[in-house]
């Protein structure tokens, strides 16, 4: 009909078309009108395309990315011990709010949300009705839930994404395993050193032993409230592959609830803490002797006198008689031998072996938290005598069990690790088999001959060895002389060393039951004991019956 | 009577018909499948509209001319009247009742501008348009009602006033240079009304039209939810009664300026494109009518009525995409409402006149 219409009337609008000056312009600007309405009309056109189509896939795109990022960070890597116990996981949880005064269709939403949570009717109606501005509905909600919730698309209703990083075993892996911040920002520990690859979303699975850790952590823990100390470190490292076990520090914290934590607490003392280590240093003097060719078994040095060294003087606990050979310096724990044996031995080699030790630089681990050990500049004569008894260098606990690990496995460095998987290990030999298996019997001696270390020390039907360290603490750069850096680091077997325990306690006050001692033969002695007994009951490792043996080599002499 | 029916421009009353209809089936689903909310009513208004529209058509045009200037203040001053009688709504004045109707006197004003504008350039010899003292009366037409509207407030309406009285001075031939004086003139001017007329909502809901993003719980939240309506349609909707209603549930003028964003989530791209299509059809034939008219009378109303509906879905369809602020403008014969839907008829009543008594050199 419209067109007909159009067609009836051809001749008589052509007729009329621009017959006057008026007509014309009013034709002119009806088509530049309807030009430009049609002009407005495509920019509609091309914003509908735009939101609807090409925003829509752009944004589909977007959001899926967005979503991927977000189940990434989600999944930031699980930690667990070498057994596959978690040590940190990220828990995600959805807790639904309420903003009534944002809310304009309340009857409706009222509806809604019973129909979604079951709620009580009323509960929801005096909460929506309310004046407050927020309200919390409900925590943890279920992701069906959520997203019926989404699609729901009140503004009223809001959903807050809580991911928490969880660590089950608190305080216990505290120090290791590090914690992250609320914003899931890596602050310490594994968490830090290893943040790459956890919020790669890989999981990382650590050397440590979380039953050897415990077990640690609780005989510390005893020990250091026993003598009312300050603090201490327990670590047992494996000699073979350099892979850390168990490494304790306290005091220590809550890495679930760090906002109550003090800054002493988060301190590390196994790997960020250098220390002077005092006579546990003495066999790795005697090991750099031996292994220099310096001294022999027989060599004896004489010890009745102090020495003294411009305004320093070298003393021994309890003086001795004349002279001791290297066996009796170590067992006797003498100041004055050690220092004579560095004296022999000299600066430049001593320097030589502990850095091949690995002692004079920062360790290198998978937790950022690792001390530089502080050494003498410029390393004087007495320097070098100071450090043969163990004062004068600092390094940290680890750093103290990596060069024990040294002196037992036959002589070469194993890079210490926390990771199960890691054997890309970097060996280089420090000292001959000859040497090392010289510091076993030493290590054993100790054991086998002294009259307070080796009975603390000892655990019945294992051959344990070690050494006992008593350093006094530097607090204002002054010794402290009742203050005690009591350690005990024990090899274990003996024969065929496996496992090297070293356990320090900082400050322990004495006790009757010590008889007021608080050296490391009645403070930390017995707390390496006690965890080599509790290792040979993990492990199940069988006890070693002498007198089995002895038969056994008989027969097959008879043989 | 019989013939005026003959030469009836049918293709018209039919597009209008399809897209009255369109708006039914979105008003059903708008109120969740009910036809008591909001649909039956607009049902009977456009009937309602539809029987005023053929009897506005089939009068002598003389009788319409004779009482153009008294129907003009009459609308006028029914205008005046809102802001004494007006009933509160929305925070603005904009309804009357008369017969327990609400009306909106701001929706009339613009129809009988236009025929009171048509009127005048008709008596005005075109060598006289020039002459600057003929450019007083329609400028206090145009401006007196948008500065009445403005004040009620309703800004979107002011606007289309201003610029429907603009339009229909442009086609009558006022000289070019005068627009561009006006345009920079409003420049100039727009910082003062920036601080002194404009409401606080209307400033607020001018910046978050610039970024709504920046306020989704205020302002910006009506465009933002639109947004994501229409982008969740896609090319091709969700289905009749299928769209979630998620966002538009929270839109609280999803029938009335915000019908649009539901057509698009539950048609489609397609679905919008096609509804477009219908009112660009509609415009192109008043345009067509005002073409072809013999007299300048004839010419300026059809152009007027075609440019009246025009601005309804280009600043509708504008806002619901984001291009525009959120003015409050309905989209004519779908949104819920009586007022515009009776004015808009009423204007194709005009146009069907004009289309009638096209013909008449002089009226």
């Amino acid at each position: 009909m419209f067109l007909n219409f159009i067609g009836s009337n051809k001749k008589k609008i052509k007729l009329k078309l621009f017959d006057n000056e008026s007509l014309k312009q009013a034709h002119k600007r009806i088509f530049f009108t309807i030009s430009f309405f049609i002009l407005i009309y495509l920019s509609i056109f091309f914003k509908l395309t735009d939101v609807m189509i090409v925003s829509n896939l752009f944004d589909k795109n977007q959001e899926i990315a967005k979503i991927d990022d977000k189940i990434k960070i989600l999944n930031r890597g699980n930690i667990y011990d070498r057994n596959g116990e978690i040590l940190a996981t990220t828990i995600r949880s959805f807790s639904l709010s309420l903003r009534p005064n944002l809310i304009k269709n309340k009857k409706n939403v009222t509806n809604k949300l019973v129909e979604i949570f079951s709620f009580k009717k009323e509960d929801i109606h005096k909460k929506i009705y309310s004046n407050s501005n927020f309200i919390w509905l409900k925590k943890n909600i279920s992701p069906k839930e959520h997203l019926k919730i989404n699609n729901l698309g009140e503004i009223g209703l809001q959903i807050h994404n809580e991911k928490r990083r969880i660590y089950p075993h608190g305080s216990i892996t505290s120090h290791l395993v590090g914690f992250t911040n609320i914003d899931e920002k890596p602050m310490s520990g594994i968490e830090r050193g290893l943040n790459e690859t956890l919020s790669n979303g890989e999981d990382v699975y650590l050397s440590v032993d979380l039953r050897l850790q415990y077990l640690v952590t609780e005989e510390l823990t005893k020990a250091i409230n026993k003598f009312n100390a300050d603090g201490g470190v327990s670590i047992i490292l494996d000699i073979s592959s350099g892979q850390i076990l168990a490494s304790s520090s306290l005091p220590n914290f809550d890495p679930n609830n760090i906002t109550l934590t003090s800054q002493k607490n988060l301190f590390n003392s196994f790997s960020q803490g250098v220390y002077e280590m005092g006579s546990t240093f003495k066999p790795i003097t005697m090991a750099i002797g031996y292994d220099s060719n310096k001294i022999s078994d027989l060599d004896e040095f004489e010890v009745n006198k102090p020495i003294k060294i411009g305004k320093y003087s070298i003393n021994d606990h309890k003086p001795f008689d004349g002279s001791l050979n290297i066996r009796e310096i170590i067992v006797k724990s003498s100041n004055i031998g050690a220092a004579k044996v560095a004296k022999l031995i000299g600066t430049e080699t001593q320097k030589q072996y502990l850095k091949k030790f690995g002692l004079l630089e920062k360790q290198l681990l998978e937790i950022p938290e690792t001390g530089s050990p502080l050494v003498p500049k410029p390393w004087r004569p007495v320097n070098t005598m100071t450090i043969g008894y163990g004062y004068g260098l600092s390094v940290s606990p680890l750093q103290l069990c990596s060069a024990y690990a040294t002196l037992v496995n036959g002589g070469i460095t194993v890079k210490s690790t926390y990771l199960r998987d890691n054997h890309t290990n970097y060996y280089q030999r420090v000292i001959s088999e000859k040497t090392s298996i010289k510091v076993r019997e030493l290590l054993r001696a100790v054991i086998l001959e002294t009259e307070w270390t080796g009975p603390k020390a000892r655990v019945e039907g294992y051959e344990v060895g070690g050494k006992t360290g008593t350093a006094e603490l530097i607090e204002d750069s002054q010794y402290h002389k009742k203050a005690n850096l009591s350690s005990f680091i024990g090899v274990f077997p003996m024969s065929d060393p496996k496992y090297i325990i070293l356990s320090m306690v900082r400050n322990p006050k004495g006790i009757e039951e010590s008889y007021f001692n608080t050296t490391g033969a009645w403070v930390s002695a017995p707390i390496v004991s006690k965890i080599i007994k509790g290792m040979v009951n993990i492990f199940n490792i069988p006890p070693v019956d002498t007198k089995k043996i002895y038969k056994a080599e008989l027969k097959k002499q008879k043989n | 009577m019989i013939k005026n029916f003959y030469n009836y421009n049918w293709f018209f009353i039919f597009i209008v018909s399809v897209i009255a209809i369109i708006g039914f089936i979105a008003l059903y689903s708008a109120a969740d499948a009910n036809l008591d909310l909001w649909a039956r009513k607009q049902i009977i208004r456009f009937v309602f509209g539809l029987i005023l529209l053929f009897i506005i058509s089939v009068i002598d045009i003389k009788f319409w001319y004779k009482n153009i200037n008294t129907i003009f203040f009459l609308s006028l001053a029914l205008l005046v009247s809102v802001e004494v009688f007006g009933i509160f709504g929305f925070g603005a004045r904009r309804w009357i009742k008369i017969f327990n109707i609400s009306i909106q006197p701001s929706e009339f004003i613009k129809i009988t501008l236009i025929l009171f504008l048509a009127k005048y350039y008709n008596e005005i010899k075109f060598e006289k348009i020039y002459m600057l003292r003929n450019l007083i009366i329609p400028i206090f037409a145009i401006f007196i009602p948008a500065i009445l509207v403005l004040f009620q407030p309703d800004l979107g309406t002011a606007l289309t006033i201003v610029t429907l009285g603009l339009m229909i001075l442009f086609i009558s031939g006022v000289k070019i240079w005068k627009f561009v004086l006006a345009f920079f003139a409003m420049l100039i001017s727009l910082p003062l009304i920036w601080k002194f007329v404009l409401k606080d909502y209307q400033i607020k809901r001018i910046l978050s039209f610039i970024n709504p993003e920046s306020d989704l719980l205020g302002s910006g939240y009506h465009l933002y939810q639109s947004k994501i309506a229409l982008g969740s349609g896609g090319l091709y909707g969700k289905g009749y009664l299928k769209g979630s209603q998620s966002y538009l549930d929270f839109l609280p003028e999803k029938q009335t300026d915000f019908i649009f964003t539901l057509i698009g989530e539950e048609f489609g791209f397609i679905g919008t494109i096609f509804v477009l299509v219908l009112y660009l059809i509609l415009i192109m034939n008043t345009f067509y009518i005002g073409f072809k008219a013999f007299n300048v009378f004839s010419r300026i109303v059809a152009i007027g009525v075609g440019t009246n509906l025009f601005l309804y879905v280009i600043c509708n369809s504008a806002m619901v995409t984001g291009l525009l602020p959120v003015v409050g403008v309905p989209l004519p014969l779908i949104s819920y409402g009586g007022s515009v839907m009776i004015s808009i008829m009423i204007s194709f009543g005009f146009l069907m006149n004009v289309n009638v008594y096209q013909f008449r050199k002089k009226i």
